[in-house]
């Protein structure tokens, strides 16, 4: 298991995470895009209850801080934030 | 250092004098460009490269990466391998499909650590072969993913994982894992076409069949070994 998985195992339930069946059997695609600014890997992540990723996870490449990740973070939340129980359409 | 393969065992460690071997010496965009052709490592339990040694791979892209990103990195041949030195690397990276190459390489591997392999479909063998070596076949293996699980199970290692690397190795944008639901996900990729569905459902009849890692032009495996 890769560590990302690792880690969204280990905080399934403290993410709220139950609904998407057993973390035990998570799968992920590991996306790796190629244009000149992409700083990023994403993990599109599989439950064993759906055929269609039910989390994307993004990695930087590089260790330190990404402050681009973090305002990504800000704008969704603040988007959620707007009306109550947020929009499903937007990643939470 | 690196152009001169094969060599017997070279260890390149990030703080001796070796200029290339310095990340502050990149400026950051390059610093990622040449990250991408070790985006495998997000598939390790720790993507933080240790103490890396490699056996067989000669794409210069690779072993720079690794070379960058590793706390140390060792190109090791054959004959090192067959002193039957105890080496205890966090990661052995080996390119190609040779069962023998294989064995020896896990003895390698420390407790705990991994092995990452990467190699060719038999099509895309086949297809090198004949381009690379006047139509010669010598050197081709037909190992199915089964082969190689019942080899590693055998060595002590668990956690096998096989995946598919999308295009190539050098210009990968997926990495897939060799499963059922990823296959399907992977053929449609947000696509409901009859056209991606048809491919969809053939990619896993054949991976249900034991073809699709024929088919696949390139391929890795990552295995850990047990201990730690």
């Amino acid at each position: 298991m890769n560590a990302a998985l690792k880690f969204v195992n280990e905080n399934w339930v403290r993410l709220g995470l139950e609904r998407f069946g057993d973390p035990q059997k998570l799968t992920s695609v590991l996306l790796t895009p190629r244009f000149q600014a992409s700083s990023r890997v994403i993990l599109l992540v599989f439950s064993d209850s759906k055929s269609v990723p039910v989390l994307a996870i993004k990695v930087p490449r590089l260790e330190g801080s990404d402050p681009s990740i973090e305002s990504e973070v800000s704008v969704l939340q603040n988007i959620q934030s707007k009306r109550p129980g947020g929009f499903s359409s937007v990643p939470k | 250092v690196i152009n001169d393969i094969p060599i017997t065992q070279v260890n390149i460690d990030k703080g001796g004098q070796e200029h290339v071997g310095r990340k502050e010496n990149y400026p950051f965009s390059e610093l990622i460009h040449i990250a991408r052709r070790i985006d495998w490592r997000f598939l390790l339990p720790n993507p933080a490269l240790g103490k890396v040694a490699c056996l067989g791979v000669k794409d210069r892209s690779h072993l720079e990466a690794l070379q960058l990103f590793s706390q140390s990195l060792s190109i090791l041949s054959e004959v090192d391998l067959d002193r039957g030195d105890e080496f205890g690397y966090d990661i052995v990276v080996i390119s190609g499909s040779d069962i023998k190459g294989i064995q020896k390489a896990t003895d390698m591997v420390k407790p705990g650590g991994c092995l990452y392999m990467e190699s060719f479909g038999y099509f895309n063998q086949l297809l090198r072969n004949l381009k690379n070596d006047g139509g010669r076949i010598n050197g081709l293996h037909l190992y199915g993913l089964r082969d190689y699980s019942r080899l590693l199970g055998e060595q002590g290692f668990t956690d096998i994982q096989f995946h598919w690397h999308w295009p190539n190795f050098r210009e990968c944008t997926k990495i897939i894992p060799l499963e059922d639901k990823t296959v399907q996900y992977a053929f449609l990729y947000a696509r409901r076409s009859i056209k991606a569905r048809l491919r969809s459902l053939i990619g896993r009849l054949l991976l249900r069949l034991g073809l699709l890692e024929s088919l696949v032009p390139h391929f890795s495996m990552i295995a850990k070994r047990e201990g730690e």
